[in-house]
Formats: C-alpha cells, sequence, structure tokens
C-alpha cells in the first residue's frame, strides 16, 4: 500500500540552505496569477464592498460595518443563519450515515458494483435545475410518486415533498449524495483487508473490528466528507427556491444575500450576507478538521513497508 | 490457552467459484510440532493455512483440534494466533496498543495485560520502553516483523500460524529472524504452522515438512527425508536436484539400477520414487542429483562422466562448475569441485550412486494450474 503521509517521528535529512529555484517560481507564475485574477481580486473587492454600506458598487465613503450589523440586527434576515443550518446540517449527516455501511457492504467490491456506481453518478451529470424540475413532476402533489402512495392507500392527503424543507433536503441528497459515498468508499476500500482478518484472528468481532480498526483508518476521509458536503449544502441556491420554500422554512442565506442584492438594489448589503456565509463555513469546517485531529493523532492508511 | 494434544485435518478441500484451491488434504500434527507447508505460489498453501485459521470456510472435510472439531467455529472464537505476511499491523494503534489489542477483546485486566504485553515486547526483542509510543510506521521492517510476532504471541494461542513471514525482509535479517522464531518455539512450545514457498526456511525451522503441488500433498516428511529421499521428481526439483540426465534401464543390481545415458555411459543409480517403479531394459527415466552431490574433486572412485569445462563459478565452499556432456551439448550438469578448473577444458566427474535419483520423465512445468495435478507421471 501506498505511505499517504509520513509518520510524526520521520527522521528528514538536514537540507542544505535553500536557494530560490527561479525555473520554478516561473512555471508556477501563470497558476498565480489566475488565482490572483479569478480568486483573490473579487474576494477583496468583495470585502471592500461589504465595508462600504450603500446602494453603489464603487465602495465610496468611509469603512463601517452597517452591513453586518444591519444583518444581524434584523430577525428577518439574521434567521436565515438558524435556517441554512436546519437545512444543510440534517442532509449531510443522513448523507454520511447512509454511506458509512453502504460502503462498508461495498468494500471489497459486490456483483453490479459498476452499473450502481454509475447509477449514482448519474444525478451529478444532470445540474441543479434539472433535478428540481423533475421533482416537481415526480414528487408534486399531482406528481406519480404521490399517486401511487395515493392509490395504495397509504396516505389520504399528498405529502408536502416539493415547496417545501422536504423538497430541498431531497434535491441535496439527490445531488451531493454521491460525492460523499465515493469518497467514503474509496478510504473503506483502501485499508488492507489484512487488518480485519488480523483483527479477527486477535479475537475481535466485525462489529469491534469496525470501531477499533476501520472507523478511525476512515475517520480522516468522513470529516473531509462531511466539511465538503456541508459546504455544499450551506451554499445551496437553486434548489432552495425551487422546490424549497424560499420565503420561510427554506430562507436560507444565500436566497437572503440574493434578495439583499438584487430585489433591495443593495449589492453592499448581499456581499455582507456572502461573507457571514462564508465565514461561518470556514468555522464549521476548522471545527470539524480540529475535532478530527484530536480523535486520531495520525491519519496513516498505510504504515511504511508492508504495512 | 490449552495446549494442543493432537490437530488433525481430514479431507480439507476448498474451491473459489469453479477452480479448486486445496484437494483432500490430510495432516495430522501431534503438539508442539513445527510443521512447514512448503510449495511455490498457487500450491494452495495459503489456502490450507487459512482455513485451518477459519478465515476460509471449508468446502469439504473437517478440521480436529484435541478430538474436537473447530471448523464451524468462528477464527476470532478459535484461539488460533496467526502472523500475516505483510504484518498487517494496526497502523493507528502504537507498538503496546497493537500488542494489547488482542489481549483487549479477550477481557483481560489491566495489570495482566501489562504484563503480557512486556513478556510479549521482550521476547522478540523489542524495548518496551523505547518503541512502546512509536507508530508501526516508525518502525523498520525487521521491528514491524517482531511486532507482529509479539502480538499474536501475547495471547498464548494454542496454534500458532505463520504465513510466509519472512519473505518482506532481506537475507541477513531473514537468517537472524529465523533463528529467533526457532529459539521461541523451543521456548514456548507452540504448536506451529509455517507457510513458505523457501525450502531451507522449511528445511531448519521444522518438524515435519508438508511439500504442496497444485492443491494436494505432494510428500510429507521429516526434513532430512523430504531432503534425501524425493518421492517424486516434483519434490527433487524442489529440493534442489537440478542436474538431469536423460537415462535408459539396462538392469537392476539389489538395490541399484544400472543405466546407460544416451552418450552410451554405463551409471549406477538408485531410485526413492515412491509409485511402482516395475522399470523394465529399454525404459527411458531421468536421474537427477545436486550440483553438491556430483564431484570432480574429490572424484568418486565409479560412476563417472566426461565433459568439457563452460562455466566456473565460486560459491563460498567449493567451486560450482558448469559442464557439458561430451558427445551431447544439450545436456549442461552443474558440478562442485575444490579445485578451479580452466574453462574449455575436459572434466571427469562423478556422482554416488545412492545419489543418482531415478524418476519417471514427468512434465512438472506447469505445477501453478491445478490440471498439472491429474496429469500421471508419463512413463515413455
Amino acid at each position: 500500500m501506498v505511505n499517504t503521509s509520513i509518520g510524526a517521528g520521520t527522521i528528514v535529512a538536514a537540507e542544505p540552505r535553500r536557494r530560490i529555484n527561479w525555473g520554478i517560481v516561473l512555471l508556477c507564475l501563470p497558476a498565480l496569477a489566475f488565482v490572483v485574477a479569478m480568486f483573490v481580486i473579487p474576494f477583496l473587492f468583495g470585502l471592500n464592498l461589504s465595508l462600504h454600506p450603500g446602494n453603489s458598487l464603487d465602495a465610496v465613503g468611509d469603512l463601517s460595518f452597517a452591513n453586518y450589523l444591519q444583518f444581524f440586527n434584523d430577525p428577518g434576515q439574521s434567521d436565515s443563519v438558524w435556517i441554512t443550518f436546519q437545512v444543510a446540517l440534517p442532509v449531510t449527516v443522513f448523507s454520511i450515515l447512509i454511506s458509512i455501511p453502504l460502503a462498508y457492504y461495498m468494500r471489497r467490491g459486490i456483483r453490479l458494483e459498476r452499473f450502481i456506481t454509475t447509477l449514482l453518478i448519474l444525478p451529478l451529470t444532470l445540474g441543479n435545475v434539472m433535478v428540481a424540475q423533475s421533482m416537481l413532476l415526480y414528487y408534486g402533489r399531482q406528481g406519480w410518486f404521490n399517486q401511487a402512495l395515493q392509490a395504495l392507500h397509504i396516505i389520504k392527503d399528498p405529502l408536502p415533498l416539493v415547496h417545501s424543507w422536504w423538497g430541498v433536503e431531497i434535491a441535496l441528497f439527490i445531488q451531493n449524495f454521491p460525492f460523499v459515498f465515493l469518497m467514503i468508499l474509496g478510504y473503506m476500500s483502501g485499508i488492507s483487508p489484512d487488518l480485519e482478518r488480523a483483527s479477527r484472528m486477535l479475537g475481535a468481532s466485525a462489529w469491534r473490528t469496525f470501531w477499533k480498526v476501520i472507523w478511525p483508518l476512515i475517520l480522516p476521509g468522513v470529516a473531509i466528507a462531511f466539511c465538503l458536503n456541508f459546504v455544499a449544502n450551506f451554499t445551496v441556491f437553486p434548489s432552495a427556491v425551487m422546490v424549497g420554500r424560499p420565503d420561510d422554512q427554506t430562507k436560507v442565506l444565500s436566497v437572503v444575500a440574493f434578495r439583499a442584492a438584487y430585489e433591495l438594489q443593495n449589492p453592499s448589503l448581499g456581499t455582507a450576507i456572502a461573507f457571514v456565509m462564508g465565514i461561518i463555513e470556514f468555522v464549521v469546517v476548522s471545527a470539524v478538521l480540529y475535532a478530527r485531529s484530536r480523535m486520531t493523532r495520525t491519519s496513516v492508511l498505510g504504515g511504511g513497508k508492508g504495512v | 490457552m490449552e495446549k494442543i494434544k493432537k490437530l488433525e485435518l481430514r479431507g480439507v478441500s476448498r474451491s473459489f467459484g469453479t477452480t479448486q484451491a486445496l484437494y483432500d488434504f490430510n495432516l495430522e500434527v501431534a503438539g508442539g510440532m513445527f510443521v512447514s507447508l512448503l510449495g511455490p505460489s498457487g500450491c494452495g498453501k495459503s489456502t490450507a493455512l487459512n482455513c485451518l485459521a477459519g478465515l476460509l470456510d471449508l468446502t469439504h472435510g473437517e478440521i480436529i483440534l484435541n478430538d474436537q472439531p473447530i471448523h464451524n467455529i468462528p477464527a476470532e472464537k478459535r484461539g488460533i494466533g496467526m502472523v500475516f505476511q505483510n504484518y498487517a499491523l494496526f497502523p493507528h494503534l502504537n507498538v503496546t496498543k497493537n500488542v494489547s489489542y488482542g489481549l483487549e477483546n479477550y477481557k483481560m485486566p489491566t495489570s495482566e495485560m501489562e504484563r503480557r504485553v512486556k513478556w510479549a515486547l521482550d521476547l522478540v526483542h523489542l524495548d518496551l520502553k523505547e518503541f512502546g509510543h512509536r507508530l508501526p510506521a516508525q518502525l523498520s521492517g525487521g521491528q514491524q516483523q517482531r511486532l507482529a510476532i509479539a502480538r499474536t504471541i501475547a495471547l498464548e494461542p494454542a496454534l500458532l500460524l505463520l504465513d510466509e513471514p519472512l519473505s518482506n525482509l532481506d537475507t541477513k535479517l531473514r537468517s537472524e529472524m529465523r533463528i529467533e522464531i526457532k529459539n521461541m518455539h523451543r521456548h514456548l512450545g507452540l504448536t506451529t504452522v509455517y507457510v513458505t514457498h523457501d525450502q531451507s526456511e522449511a528445511m531448519s525451522l521444522s518438524d515435519l515438512v508438508v511439500v504442496m503441488r497444485a492443491g494436494r500433498i505432494e510428500q510429507i516428511g521429516t526434513p532430512q527425508d523430504i531432503y534425501n529421499c524425493p518421492n517424486s521428481l516434483y519434490v527433487a526439483d524442489f529440493m534442489g536436484y537440478s542436474n538431469r540426465l536423460p537415462v535408459e534401464i539396462m538392469g537392476q543390481e539389489g538395490s541399484e539400477w544400472l543405466v546407460q545415458t544416451d552418450t552410451g555411459v554405463m551409471l549406477r543409480a538408485s531410485t526413492t520414487y515412491a509409485g511402482n517403479t516395475g522399470w523394465q531394459k529399454g525404459d527411458h527415466v531421468v536421474a537427477v542429483a545436486r550440483p553438491d552431490e556430483m564431484v570432480a574433486d574429490p572424484l568418486p572412485e565409479t560412476n563417472r562422466l566426461k565433459g568439457t569445462v563452460h562455466l566456473v563459478d565460486y560459491v563460498g565452499k567449493a567451486f560450482e562448475i558448469l559442464v557439458r556432456l561430451d558427445n551431447n551439448e544439450a545436456i549442461q550438469l552443474l558440478v562442485w569441485s575444490q579445485q578451479p578448473t580452466e574453462l574449455e577444458h575436459p572434466l571427469t566427474f562423478g556422482i554416488r550412486p545412492n545419489r543418482l535419483l531415478l524418476f519417471p520423465t514427468e512434465n512438472i512445468v506447469s505445477t501453478h494450474s491445478p490440471k498439472a495435478a491429474s496429469l500421471k507421471p508419463v512413463m515413455s
């Protein structure tokens, strides 16, 4: 197995005094220029804009936190922070919880694996809008799903599966679950089957082997999958509008930011809200990664020769 | 754990889909024995070991330990220890935790656990103070190997299984570990089953060697038996009888056979073949010999052959000389000599009649396919 990281105590030979390799610097320049032009400048532009309240895009006037204060002082806007968590967290946790046993079951490969994987990847190719549109037809009050359940007398009234919190959860699950699953499957199938055999030979049941061997080894993967998935779900916009209830149940931060910028004609406020969103994501991701690093000291999948 | 009095495998077989990896495996091991399963890759030796461990279910047969069938007991409850070829150390646990992992599974009191961890690490010469907190990735290959053994020994298993444990080590470490494994076996008296493809490992460690071929047992015996009296051409080949000479049967004198090479040289030979010889005058068989027993200096008194020196190689104890047989250059033999010889010079060498072994001609090239096993030795 490939060594994925070097253990903490690895001795590194003392390096000679570093000299700048101008060739490598030159090679990096195009990429660096791209990052600066496409990310750093817009980021600083946005930050500057959010700190200059007003309807102008020119960021005139004094530096001020007025936009941020306005957002947090207006319960109609700031409650979207809580709403966004309510939308993003459950579907993220659910995706992870479904992925782990599924990946455990598929870790050695199963029959029809390629077919199942293809089926899972398909939603990724469709795009948010297409998925939302299809959901409106399928899960709507008159959609096949509700009609079928009614015909089978399982339900009396149609379930509110679109234009509701449920609609957004379903849409996000369809779109983002494949990422989570494939990532966790990758980590799970990267663990040598000999570790499980060794664990059994040392008297551990399959259940104990999972918690003592497999879980600590996939934990880094689970943490990363959680972070990526959470960020994707936290920034939901098209689904929240199309299959959600953007006025209350799914009034997520991106919807509020959009309205501030384009309905209230206040791009400065909209940008500030977007920054609030970014900061929250940053805090959550940092917290998860910190927790992960506390739970396992190492993230090694393989360990040196033959392990 | 309870010491083993007797371990029996009766008619054990195992198939993977349509491929049969192990046929009718029968073996009886007395407690405290060191048994090696020896054979090339794909011969079924690891399959046999995994069946014994409980990691593979049997297709047929039974495994009896101290008169109790154990083949339906899951691996984690058999109380058998196993050391894996790639060590299979837990990369996220340090040395101490790797060793105590198994002890925790058996819910041992902490004091007993600490005692056992120290005892097991001492046994493999890993210092608890120095290495206890290291992760497997921070150990050398040899130390990882020691840890893998300590982890298994700590549980004091009734039966110890070793799956090619030395194959990832360099030559020097391998011979060191070999001695340690031997010492440990003597010290603990653990019944051990050892899988290897290295005949010298099997020879030096075992009380009993089981030579396997294409899923079947080819020969069971003490190392001396197997080495000196291989009962088939396949085993002889595995034991280093690399010199081959096609010969024709001329007659029999007591236990010795008179044979003639195709260049007309008369030789005396014997056979350790287990099957029915029943050879008649004019039958074609193959004579095999080990290079160290086909010698030019000191020259045996009888049973001599002549050839031309083609290559000379100093192998430490003697010179190993590649000789092309006179009148038939297609036949090349390796001959040992205490004296170096000139290239392209004629050389006379000989072999004791009881060390020139006759076997029926047999195709042993494709030992990897199970089909090869069903090929009956061909008499021509």
